[in-house]
């Protein structure tokens, strides 16, 4: 059986996106909790245009890895990026290191939300708010939440 | 049968893939992986539209050093694997 290392599964749905597909891309970990669940939901990705601080993105960064990340801030050709799910520690690449834009979130009944509905943007702005205690919310999400649509 | 419109082979990570594709979209959570003979099947069911196993089986006799009994074998499994995953209908 041929071992398809993930970097080159990612390498592939980049090349599909600019081509001008979107690519529906399953997400790995709990980095983007709550907005997206890893290992159960995926995100539509499509060619980066008009980054913005609050877009969610696949970006390749510190050179050496692929994240699905927020953009927390763009200054000139620098871009900052940090998962929702993390409570510390932010990753950092250039405009031309990020290789798509996530649009929707799939559920795993195939249902596509949009990441930037009014709604889903205050959510997060007030998300990036409670930063200094998102570690408790976190904890609280993943022992009842989590549980429950996990099961 | 004949194919369900939407489902694309394609080659990705240089592996041979189907996948959903509709409307310009790309689910890498639902690719299917054939090795050689089933890409090779599944493009021979694209050219001939409306397909059964005997035809298939006698496309496959023609192309590789297989008898019919095996040919006819092999390519049932795998029309029951693609009506199983629903991306071929009768």
């Amino acid at each position: 059986m041929t071992q398809i290392s993930d970097n080159e599964i990612i390498r592939n749905a980049i090349a599909l996106v600019n081509e001008g597909m979107r690519v529906t891309f399953p997400v790995k970990g709990y980095s983007m909790l709550p907005f997206i669940i890893g290992s159960r939901e995926s995100v539509d990705l499509v060619k980066p245009e008009n980054l913005q601080v609050g877009h969610v993105v696949l970006a390749w960064v510190e050179g050496c890895r692929y994240v699905i990340h927020r953009i927390i801030s763009i200054e000139g050709q620098q871009v900052t990026l940090m998962g929702d799910g993390n409570i510390a520690g932010v990753e950092h690449c250039t405009l031309d290191e990020v290789a798509a834009l996530a649009v929707n979130v799939v559920t795993p009944a195939g249902k596509h939300h949009n990441l930037y509905t009014p709604w889903r943007v205050k959510a997060s702005r007030l998300w990036w708010k409670l930063l200094p205690i998102r570690r408790w919310i976190l904890a609280f999400y993943r022992r009842t939440w989590l549980k429950i649509v996990s099961k | 049968m004949k194919q369900k419109e939407g489902f694309v082979l394609r080659t990705v990570c240089g592996e041979h893939v189907i996948v959903g594709e509709g409307l310009k979209t790309i689910d890498f959570g639902k690719l299917i992986s054939l090795n050689e003979t089933a890409a090779w099947l599944w493009k021979k069911a694209d050219e001939m539209g409306d397909f059964d196993v005997d035809k298939l089986a006698a496309a496959l006799c023609e192309e590789y050093d297989v008898t019919p009994d095996a040919a006819h074998q092999d390519v049932t499994k795998m029309v029951n694997q693609w009506l199983e995953l629903g991306i071929i209908e009768n």
